[in-house]
């Protein structure tokens, strides 16, 4: 749950956000700022991601989420400013458009990518993720020939197969049928014990908002919040986005 | 309406996709073109050829030799037949000449001897031509009865059996520049889930040593094939596996380096696909260097695909030691090294454009 005390917040845009990192993040982002030629893709942002939280990483489309995302998994570096992260975290990404070997089943993928774990969960994991994330139907399908909605699913498991500390999800819910979000959702909450951290971006703030022990709004790459999200979550974000 | 609108589409499309378009119908067809310039004739025009002087032989002997062959040759001198000989089978000259003492002694029928490779199987015809050419330049030259004679060294080979090598050496530079980058562009969707997981570099040393490995049963594939049909060709020899995997390891490095750093556009491939092509056109592989111009020559023997292309055809058919071949391998290596160092470098520019 989140820490009040060294929670940093910024209700104004137009303010200076100062951050205070805690011991206990393992993963954080230092006064970054990322810029593509002319465009500022984020700005000066300061944020951390704690063990054991479930934590909301909302903003409207274009806002730099999923910029942020690739800079803490590793595909990007800040233009200024630095990403903390400790040789022993383990991090895993679900991918905005799924990114998976497109000519092996859906059980290749998840065991090809369960053998770059250096310390990998036992197999029955693998068939955990399955069962959970309801793919059995498909897991002996060749990936490029799933529905948007399996696909989705077996990005989601390629980032679950580690059992990683830190698990960033870009709009994990995307062409998912609700029944599966349902299972994925309630998934996602137990994976939160244990000290593990899900990260997730969407700006579809309702699908996660009674699921949030931690909100980061973003708006044009500038932090615009980042603290404990209220009972009403919508209303909270639409009045940040005013 | 239809095709107005379908036509637009195609015009809007093409101009996103220019940098294609342009290698696709600018620069490939004009390469081809231009290509062709530098094959001027269907007889030898400046193949390399040494020149042996017996030991009778006098400077005069020699310099009446040299200039009935420079019809169609440029002559290099040789001290000892062996150093020649050594050379020949290293294709640095694709006939050997002995010129003997008395040409120019009017009461001498003097008989210079003219030694080629079986191994070079399409030479045989055009060298009869040149050097019946050069036979009557000689007789007019001189005041003796002189006249050529043609011995050729190693086993026998057909045309079929030359084209081999050539085939192998076609295969190996399709696979590497062409489809190994092919195969890698259709798993770029996964390359950012590898980078999260692994290095890029890892990611392309898996391609370059599962693929390069994957040779030998093409290899194995055509020593079966050459067996049954009855061809004495060693697909498998020591030699041959080594200078097929350096040729590999360069080209795959070569053709996945121009993949990155174009951003594992399609544009790649048609680069790759021109490269091949002008590979084939310009590495001597079926005629001597120097065969249809001097230019051709010089170009050959510029490019490593013309070292590949000969150490190939040697460990194949001649049977030569593979110490003949060191300073080729050498250089084939320092051109592997010299790949590699152009991937990582692509591979450096590819990351930090992200």
């Amino acid at each position: 749950m989140p820490d009040s005390d060294t929670t940093n917040t910024n209700t104004d845009a137009n303010t200076t956000t100062t951050t205070t990192m805690t011991d206990d993040a393992d993963l954080a982002l230092v006064d970054v700022t990322k810029r593509y030629g002319e465009t500022t893709a984020l700005e000066t942002l300061s944020l951390e991601f704690r063990p054991g939280t479930f934590h909301g990483l909302i903003g409207p489309n274009g806002s730099g989420k999923t910029t942020l995302f690739a800079m803490l998994a590793g595909l990007t570096r800040p233009t200024s400013g630095r990403i903390e992260r400790s040789s022993a975290t383990t991090v895993g990404y679900s991918f905005q458009e799924p990114r998976f070997y497109p000519s092996l089943t859906v059980r290749e993928n998840l065991e090809i990518f369960r053998g770059f774990a250096d310390d990998p969960p036992p197999a029955s994991w693998l068939e955990t993720l399955l069962e959970e994330l309801r793919l059995e139907p498909a897991a002996d399908r060749r990936a490029d020939e799933l529905s948007g909605g399996f696909r989705k699913k077996l990005d989601l498991g390629l980032a679950l197969i580690k059992r990683p500390q830190y698990l960033l999800l870009d709009e994990p819910l995307a062409d998912v049928d609700d029944y599966s979000r349902r299972r994925i959702r309630a998934f996602l909450d137990d994976y939160c014990e244990g000290d593990r951290t899900v990260v997730v971006s969407t700006h579809n703030v309702a699908a996660f908002a009674d699921a949030l022990d931690r909100l980061t709004v973003v708006v044009d790459g500038d932090l615009r919040y980042d603290g404990a999200p209220e009972d009403d979550v919508v209303s909270q974000y639409r009045s940040l986005l005013e | 309406m239809d095709l107005l609108a379908l036509l637009r589409k195609e015009a809007i499309g093409s101009r996103r996709n220019l940098g294609l378009l342009v290698v696709l119908l600018l620069v490939l067809p004009g390469g081809i073109v231009a290509g062709t310039a530098v094959f001027e004739q269907t007889v030898p025009q400046d193949v390399p050829v040494g020149v042996v002087a017996d030991e009778e032989a006098s400077e005069g002997d020699v310099a009446i030799t040299t200039m009935a062959m420079e019809q169609f040759a440029t002559p290099v001198e040789y001290d000892s037949d062996e150093e020649a000989r050594d050379d020949l089978q290293r294709e640095e000259i694709y006939l050997v000449v002995h010129v003997p003492g008395g040409i120019m002694d009017e009461e001498t029928d003097a008989n210079v001897t003219v030694v080629s490779d079986h191994a070079f199987a399409p030479l045989e015809e055009p060298i009869n031509e040149s050097l019946g050419i050069a036979e009557s330049e000689l007789d007019g030259a001189v005041a003796s009865n002189a006249s050529i004679d043609h011995d050729q060294v190693g086993d026998e080979r057909s045309l079929s059996e030359f084209l081999v090598p050539t085939g192998v050496f076609v295969f190996v530079t399709l696979y590497a520049l062409v489809y190994l980058p092919y195969q890698l562009r259709s798993e770029r969707l996964v390359l950012d889930r590898l980078q999260t997981e692994s290095r890029l570099e890892t990611v392309v040393a898996s391609k370059l040593l599962f693929y390069g490995a994957a040779l030998v049963v093409s290899l194995s594939a055509v020593a079966a094939v050459g067996w049954w049909l009855g061809y004495n060709v060693a697909t498998l020899s020591p030699l041959t596996l080594g200078v097929v995997g350096v040729t590999f390891l360069y080209l795959a490095a070569i053709g996945l380096a121009v993949t990155f750093a174009l951003g594992l556009r399609q544009t790649a491939l048609f680069v790759n696909l021109g490269l091949a092509l002008a590979i084939f056109g310009l590495s001597s592989l079926v005629y001597p260097t120097g065969f249809f111009s001097s230019r051709q020559g010089t170009i050959s023997e510029l490019l490593p695909t013309y070292y590949s292309s000969v150490t190939t055809r040697s460990a194949m058919l001649r049977d030569a030691p593979a110490s003949l071949y060191a300073d080729y391998l050498l250089w084939l290596a320092a051109t592997a090294f010299g790949s590699l160092v152009l991937l990582q470098l692509s591979l450096i520019w590819y990351r930090r454009r992200r």
